[in-house]
């Protein structure tokens, strides 16, 4: 469905009490088949970072933990396509955030 | 540490834990839940799609839904046990059809909204009452919120359940979310975690279902009832991984008699529901069409990806682009649940065909209990998809949301009885301490083996011996390679060391429980010598009268587990054959 092709990760981190602030850290990630942000999310996990944070339950749509601000705009990221270059906040403000994408609800 | 104490502890926080939490609380009692998850974002319960069964009668003259007078509870106690192939535990039943009808008004009482009334497979008449599994979720946690006397803990796996003269005290727990160790001391505990089914690589349930409960009932001492029968959905994606686990394709093809006539196709292009079911091809019954797929990729026949693949090759565009204008489950073009999938129709339409294969979708045995949910171990109860034991060897479709609030209700009230009765014992010295010290352990360790390629050995290894299709000598195989996995279990850590949200570290404190699962599954599956419902045995492929029984696991005294029977608890020995 699509030729395989690498891209950009930009994923803001931050562990509270550890980082005195929220940084930027970019993963180039190769994908070929359809992924979701969330499959780009585990690959890096599982073959680059694995101290990245972020959450997963479902992965149909319907329980929204895996929520992330997806270059800009606040997305289920099982049900967000992964064919461009990412820019991954949390969905919440950095009070809010237990490590990385990882928020509490 | 920090320690929580309440009256009774609820491990679970969605259908049947929060069912349970209300009742106990209702009856006035200090009351702890604990959730893996954050409230409503986690487990199966919200992802059902979903109807709920009440029988029809009680639909039109309870509820106030169009249902159909002719029907009773006994016509649904009768089509749950002939769907369960006679193995149901009949006081589970006769429980689940009685109590629905009031357990259904109060949710309906408490803001669940009814869509519809349906008829599904094996109902005689409608009575799959539709409401999204996330608002019967919402209802249910709002409900829970109006208690002061329920306290919730979220972000916390139960690592283990203590033990204090000779009943179950308490439990100690990982949140993981801030790295913290936690206990809780309670006189009741109520085991609500679900199925197990993240032991399987394909499937349709969440990621955190991986048998704690399971494992902590039987370290504990509780026995098992029809481990063997797992409950598979076949034709659920494979690739692309956006959509693995995604149940489209069974949705639009054999989901329905008027489903699209996609084909199923082997490796060599050959349209193999020929040779398992030549009269309804790709419109076969779940089970054979999963068990054609299974057999199709051990037989070496599978697509590359290890399933087999989904066509539309053969169909002119014209009737593939009117089909989702008038098929019923498809809504705005080829939307189905919450995914899009307008783009892989383009792209088969160029002749390119998908990936498909099978999931594990539900458990249909678990801790065996009384119809309370009482395990028999002292100070244990248990509620929804890991009790076992109602649903025999098969579950019809809108019984596991029944199953949810009628067990929760029963459950929550025993435990509630149980806790007046009784001081609370409290967690002996040292308990907690013990876990603590293993879990660092854990984290702490150099690490030697990957958790991810442990995950994926354990998973793969369920999926080829106690997946749709088993054989004794498969059976025996996967429980000596089950002791390899857990001795190597040993070398196990997570790469990182953080205390806070170490989603690897999460991942290898749920290893050993897969394990267990695992075990308990090939024991129960390696002792019935029979093909029935769920359970298929290549080497014994017909069902037998012989095992017109339950097969029961049970820990031992070194830690093994070992397989016995047990008559099935029977009210109505006249249930007529359909």
């Amino acid at each position: 469905m699509a030729e395989q092709r690498t891209i950009n990760v930009t994923v803001k981190r931050y562990l509270p009490g550890k980082d005195a602030q929220p940084y930027e850290q970019t993963y180039q990630v190769s994908v070929a088949e359809p992924h979701s942000v969330l499959n780009v999310l585990d690959i890096i996990a599982q073959e680059q970072d694995p101290t990245l944070g972020y959450q997963a339950s479902c992965r149909r749509g319907f329980c929204s933990i895996c929520t992330v601000k997806v270059n800009g705009k606040a997305v289920k990221t099982c049900l967000e396509g992964a064919n461009c270059d990412l820019v991954l906040e949390p969905a919440a403000k950095p009070d809010r955030v237990f490590k990385d994408l990882a928020i509490k609800w | 540490m920090q320690q929580f104490t309440a009256d009774v502890l609820v491990i679970g926080s969605e259908g049947a834990g929060a069912r349970a939490a209300i009742e106990a609380a209702t009856a006035g009692l200090s009351v702890i839940v604990v959730t893996k998850g954050p409230l409503n974002r986690t487990g199966a319960t919200l992802t059902a799609s979903a109807d709920i069964n009440v029988d029809s009668r009680s639909c039109k003259e309870l509820l106030g839904l169009p249902g159909n007078p002719d029907d009773s509870m006994d016509t649904f106690f009768e089509d749950t046990v002939i769907g369960g192939k006679y193995l149901n535990d009949q006081v589970q039943v006769e429980a689940l059809v009685g109590d629905i009808p009031q357990r259904m008004r109060e949710m309906f009482d408490w803001g669940l909204k009814a869509k519809d009334l349906i008829r599904t497979p094996g109902h005689r008449y409608p009575r799959g009452v539709i409401a999204e599994g996330i608002e019967f979720t919402r209802v249910l946690a709002k409900q829970m919120r109006k208690f002061p006397n329920i306290q919730i803990v979220e972000y916390c796996m139960i690592l283990e359940l203590i033990q204090a003269e000779g009943r179950v005290a308490g439990a100690v727990g990982l949140q993981f979310a801030t790295g913290e160790f936690l206990t809780f001391s309670a006189t009741a505990t109520v085991l609500a975690t679900g199925g197990g089914m993240a032991l399987f690589p394909n499937r349709t349930a969440p990621d955190e279902l991986t048998g704690d409960g399971h494992a902590m009932a039987l370290r504990a001492g509780a026995r098992f009832v029809s481990m063997e029968m797992t409950q598979f959905m076949p034709c659920v994606f494979l690739n692309p991984p956006a959509w693995k686990g995604l149940q489209f394709v069974y949705e639009i093809t054999p989901g329905s008699t008027e489903g699209l006539a996609g084909w199923f196709l082997n490796r060599a292009g050959d349209r193999f529901m020929s040779r398992y079911d030549p009269e309804r091809m790709e419109k076969s019954t779940r089970d054979i069409i999963a068990r054609a797929i299974a057999t199709e990729v051990r037989e070496g026949r599978g697509s590359p990806s290890g399933g087999v693949y989904y066509s539309l090759a053969h169909l002119p565009h014209t009737v593939i682009d009117n089909f989702p204008k008038w098929y019923p489950y498809l809504h705005h073009g080829w939307t189905y649940e919450h995914f899009d999938f307008t783009e892989l129709i383009e792209w088969m339409k160029q002749g390119n065909a998908c990936e498909i294969s099978i999931g594990s979708h539900f458990f249909m045995g678990g801790v065996q209990a009384q119809v309370d949910g009482y395990t028999g171990v002292p100070g244990l109860f248990v509620a929804g998809e890991v009790m076992g034991g109602v649903h025999g060897a098969n579950r019809l479709s809108g019984n596991a949301l029944t199953q949810v609030i009628v067990q929760g209700y029963r459950a929550g009230q025993a435990a509630a009885a149980f806790a007046r009765q009784i001081e609370r014992a409290p967690l002996p010295n040292g308990a907690a301490e013990e876990v603590v010290a293993w879990s660092r352990e854990i984290l702490e360790r150099k690490p030697e083996g990957s958790v991810a390629e442990m995950r994926n050995r354990i998973t793969d290894l369920a999926w080829k011996q106690v997946g749709p299709v088993r054989t004794g000598q498969g059976l025996t195989d996967c429980l000596t390679e089950l002791d390899r996995l857990e001795a190597d279990l040993a070398l196990v850590a997570p790469r990182t060391k953080d205390l806070i949200y170490n989603r690897e570290w999460v991942e290898a404190l749920q290893l050993r429980n897969q394990i267990t699962l695992c075990r308990l599954i090939a024991t129960s599956a390696l002792y019935r010598q029979e093909s029935r419902g769920a359970h298929y045995r290549e080497d014994f492929p017909q069902a037998d009268a012989e095992w017109q029984k339950v097969s029961v696991v049970v820990g031992n005294a070194d830690g093994r587990v070992v397989a016995t029977s047990q008559p099935v608890a029977v009210t109505r020995p006249t249930v007529p054959a359909r």
